[in-house]
């Protein structure tokens, strides 16, 4: 058999290739050095470096602060860092904005007029903590300590930190943004293979199956990820041995940075990847280009009942729903299978739909029919050190909490939202609310009742929002206290690694806490010492006995000098140990079977179908032909919403014009530049249109990041005179800055995951009136071309 | 020396026979590598300060083709630092000079903000910043090249496209890239001998303005 032959070429060029194909991405050819120093333009002095760990998105690449004379000069990336090799992106370099922006609070605020009026009085620490203080007793003397919510988003890794808390307190309400966001993905990979995310192996594939990523623009490991891949399309010779160039297919409804520099562009009806997926599947099970040896031995679902489970997912039925043609289904699983190495991508646009779950599992099943799990250039589990925690840990609050979601196993965010949004009467079960870094305001679905939840006193009685900005969300807080940013804190890493050998990063401030700004562990410590009672045995240590107990397991760091050496170099990583492939040969995978699962024990118990199936989203299926899709994507400047106060970064994009397809559009009668209405049946949001040949033709595409209605001069597009004699040439403000989509987008979940399904709103387009100025088109940046 | 439209074919140093030459600094990007991002744009604007509305490099965004056949390019402008910088000859006060590694400059104390140099640059890729009134554009970072770095687009540029170095040494990575790949410059027609050059660069998207006004008018 043909596939034998293939199988065995591979694992016997496989271990030469190991060594020969890893690209030599950190090699240094320019004669002049590539980073690592940096000059100031007018004294000629080369600046003090600090090597520490961004955090303007989760990818968390390695950073140096180039200070002078104790303020920074520039953030620079670290030439060293195992995963990002000193690259940065546009987001990285904008931190001085972040952290010099003269709207940041620098002193706690205390509301003086009605709630979201706007009236501040600057309090000082001492009596902020007895306001909380106050408060947060008052739960204890009620014996109601669930009432405590504590919400917390960007900084994603202190979420451990604010957990132990919340539980310390005695509420199960430790409550996290990426509930909102990115569950579905998390939840189906958990169940399949036991890990949260996987790592594609880029830089050493040939052949990637894009669905949905758009790693040009964003990715959970962006400027680590995308090097690999761009390294990894290239055909070169690396050590006397050809690597070939990957082939990169993507399957997107809107030709994105990524899906515009592919190979080839497929553009599927939103929500259909997973039915393509399984047709692609079954043509490889058909084919017999699968690999026996892994379905029998890793995967718990007999290949035979496979097969059987496959054969009705045709090409021509993917065909029928998606709009990709069958001809090009067949044809991209035979190269796909055929390659010597390859991998899938999918992120939020397969898994941000009410049909997620299945979708990620599908698009998963392609890897494990053809044996590219773990292997190498295929689809491999993160290799990270876990943290461990100071003794003792406060237990999980036995109160049982109406908001806890079986799926995920903890208290869901969405959940909270969703049902503070409807009850507009009852009792509600929060007293005491905290948003650090978070603003749910903006960025929760169904704006409107998010909104009025947090503006009304009697369902929210006390919000303190811990932040580094005047976010829509801390505007309508009672209580504001200043966060410092990433870049004036201690904490520790370990994203998954590209290199395949896992790592430790270190975040150190660059420069001192601004103001009178608080690090959250700081704040938290002093915060417990200030209640008292049952959670000071949690909170006996200070920042820096935190950090070092939890790398005090990691032997090999300790050997190297522990802390201290990360001080200096801001991250280490064992030097000894190599890249390693087909883990789970020796551990299995962590799912109760041990094995790869496509027969999902967990969709079985909650009563969903078991199996990768293709599910049609109920939205779409009603869908009448005047309706399009509504599907959001993300900037490659911008990280949600918050650096959308960045001067340099919303100077690149501060709207989004909302993107139709030019033939769907012309027959509408719209013209670039016209202002329209988009309605959908939970709002409506106005904006101008950009008519583009690159999307779906029954899809409209919104960006998130735009829309400010607060936050910030910049970030609402006004010009300002401040300390920053830059803010007054803010030069878009008669442009305006973007609309809003989440006000469009309903509070629908995926069943089987439990995260919001942010894809999946049809939507009606009217015309309001035509363009005035020259649209978007003759502008600076963007051109067409036929 | 154009040989065909588009296509540039620098004149290369004499192999390196007599001892030390002069350093001549140049760019190559190699367009199958850029992805886009606006790092060089955000970092640069860091690096030397630029304030809002001006910018010293850019990435050009350009979409092509019909749906369902449609793709992406992207252009990264930065001043080409000529050979024959036309905005040199231009300068009434001789504010503009040309150091001996080619990298074009502005005395900041002789320029009168007169803008001839603005308008005589065929790149576009000159401004006159807001706040201090004189004109500025790219000098390859010279502040961080005479201290042994390379420019600040260069070091974050995360598909690794930009490359830097001096084009008279062969054994630099420039040249060889020169050596072995074909390039091509931004309008080859106006004789500047730029030193930016581009690998795999879209004809349609080096001039994306002049190409979408002709579809227009067609």
């Amino acid at each position: 058999m043909g596939k034998v032959t293939r199988r065995d070429f591979i694992r016997t060029t496989g271990a030469i290739a190991a060594g020969a194909t890893l690209c030599p991405l950190a090699a240094e050819p320019m004669e002049l050095k590539m980073g690592g120093r940096s000059v100031s333009r007018t004294t000629q002095r080369f600046h003090r470096n600090t090597y520490s760990t961004c955090l303007n998105c989760y990818a968390r690449c390695g950073i140096i602060g180039y200070s002078a004379d104790g303020s920074l000069a520039k953030v620079g990336g670290n030439p060293n860092h195992p995963n990002s090799l000193g690259r940065m992106c546009a987001k990285g370099h904008a931190a001085k904005d972040i952290l010099y922006d003269p709207e940041r609070i620098l002193q706690p605020q205390m509301r003086v007029g009605a709630r979201g009026e706007g009236k501040w009085r600057t309090i000082t620490w001492d009596e902020a903590y007895q306001v909380l203080v106050e408060k947060l007793h008052a739960l204890w003397a009620a014996k109601t300590p669930e009432k405590f919510f504590f919400y917390s988003s960007r900084d994603i890794t202190t979420q451990r930190f604010t957990e132990r808390f919340v539980h310390a307190f005695g509420s199960p309400h430790a409550l996290v943004h990426a509930g909102l966001t990115n569950q579905n993905k998390r939840l189906a990979q958990e169940m399949t293979w036991g890990v949260p995310v996987e790592v594609a192996d880029v830089v050493n594939t040939e052949y990637i199956l894009n669905f949905g990523a758009n790693p040009y623009e964003a990715h959970y490991l962006r400027t680590s990820f995308v090097q690999r891949l761009t390294e990894g399309r290239l055909t070169k010779i690396v050590k006397r041995q050809v690597h070939y160039g990957a082939k990169l297919v993507t399957f997107d409804p809107r030709c994105s940075q990524t899906a515009g520099r592919s190979d080839e562009w497929l553009a599927p009806f939103p929500g259909t990847d997973g039915l393509i997926a399984l047709a692609m599947a079954n043509v490889i099970m058909k084919e017999n280009l699968h690999d026996e040896a892994f379905l029998r031995q890793w995967t718990n679902y007999p290949i035979d009942k496979l097969r059987q489970h496959l054969a009705r997912y045709t090409p021509e039925w993917a065909e029928k729903e998606s709009g990709v043609s069958a001809g090009d289904v067949v044809r991209l699983a035979l190269e796909f299978a055929r390659s010597r190495y390859a991998t899938t991508l999918s992120t939020g646009g397969v898994s941000k739909h009410a049909n997620g779950v299945q979708n990620e599992r599908c698009v998963m099943l392609l890897n494990a029919v053809t044996g590219r799990v773990d292997a190498l250039g295929g689809f491999c589990l993160p290799r990270t050190y876990a943290f461990s925690e100071p003794k003792p840990i406060p237990p999980r609050p036995t109160v049982k909490s109406p908001f806890f979601d079986s799926r995920s196993g903890r208290e869901s965010t969405y959940g909270v939202f969703s049902e503070f949004a409807k009850r507009k009467d009852k009792t509600p079960p929060v007293a005491v609310w905290f948003t650090y870094m978070g603003n749910p305001a903006y960025e929760c679905p169904q704006t409107e009742e998010v909104l009025a939840f947090f503006k009304d006193e009697t369902r929210l009685p006390f919000h303190a929002a811990i932040d580094s900005h005047m976010t829509e969300t801390a505007e309508l807080a009672d209580l504001v206290l200043p966060a410092s940013t990433y870049l004036e804190r201690w904490e520790l890493e370990s994203p998954p690694s590209m290199e395949m050998v896992p790592f430790v990063g270190l975040r150190q401030p660059v420069v001192q806490p601004r103001g009178e700004s608080k690090p959250i562990m700081d704040l938290l410590i002093e915060l417990a010492e200030h209640l008292g009672g049952a959670m000071t045995q949690y909170f006996t240590f200070d920042p820096e006995d935190y950090l070092f107990e939890q790398v005090s397991e990691i032997g090999a760091l300790q050997k190297a000098g522990g802390l201290d050496y990360l001080v200096q170099k801001g991250f280490w990583k064992d030097l000894e140990a190599k890249p390693d492939y087909a883990r789970y040969k020796k551990d299995g995978f962590d799912t109760p079977s041990g094995k790869f699962e496509i027969y999902s024990s967990r969709l079985e118990a909650m009563g969903l179908n078991p199996l990768p199936t293709y599910e049609p989203i109920d939205v779409y299926r009603d869908m009448k032909p005047t309706h399009l899709a509504l599907i959001t994507y993300q900037w490659n400047v911008h990280t949600h919403y918050h650096t959308a106060n960045s001067l340099k970064l919303s100077e690149l994009v501060h709207r989004n014009p909302i993107v139709i397809n030019r033939s769907t559009g012309q027959a509408m009668g719209l013209q670039t530049g016209d202002v329209i209405e988009v309605l959908s049946r939970q709002g409506s949001v106005q904006g101008e249109v950009l008519l583009l040949e690159g999307i779906h033709p029954k899809v409209v595409a919104i960006s998130d990041n735009c829309g400010h209605w607060g936050y910030g001069h910049v970030a609402r597009g006004k010009a300002f005179k401040s300390t920053n004699p830059e803010t007054v040439l803010l030069w878009w403000e008669k442009e305006g800055n973007g609309t809003h989509v989440n006000p469009l987008i309903a509070a629908r979940v995926d069943r089987a995951g439990g995260g919001v399904a942010w894809q999946d709103t049809a939507v009606m387009v009217s015309k309001i009136r035509s363009k005035e100025e020259p649209g978007f088109v003759e502008k600076y940046l963007f051109f067409l071309v036929d | 020396m154009a040989t065909g439209e588009g296509t540039f074919v620098p004149e290369r140093g004499s192999a390196g026979h007599e001892a030390p030459q002069k350093k001549r600094y140049a760019m190559v990007i190699d367009l199958r590598r850029c992805i886009g991002c606006q790092s060089c744009t955000v970092a640069c604007k860091e690096e030397n300060n630029v304030p809002p509305g001006v910018y010293r490099t850019w990435v050009k965004v350009v979409e092509k083709g019909k749906y369902p056949h449609v793709s992406r390019s992207f252009v990264p402008i930065l001043c080409n630092n000529c050979v024959k910088p036309i905005c040199l000859l231009n300068c009434p006060v001789q504010a503009t000079y040309q150091r001996e590694d080619g990298i074009v400059m502005i005395d900041q104390h002789r320029c009168i903000g007169c803008k001839y140099c603005i308008a005589s640059c065929p790149y576009g890729v000159r401004y006159v910043n807001p706040l201090k009134k004189y004109v500025q554009k790219c000098t390859f970072c010279h502040h961080r090249v005479d201290n042994g770095l390379v420019p600040a687009c260069v070091e974050t540029c995360i598909g690794r496209a930009r490359i830097f170095g001096d084009m008279n040494d062969p054994s630099s990575e420039v040249s060889q890239i020169l050596a072995t790949e074909p390039v091509s410059v931004l309008k080859p027609e106006m004789g500047t001998e730029p030193r930016v050059f581009y690998v795999g660069l879209d004809l349609d998207a080096a001039d994306a303005l002049k190409t979408w006004q002709r579809a227009q008018e067609a």
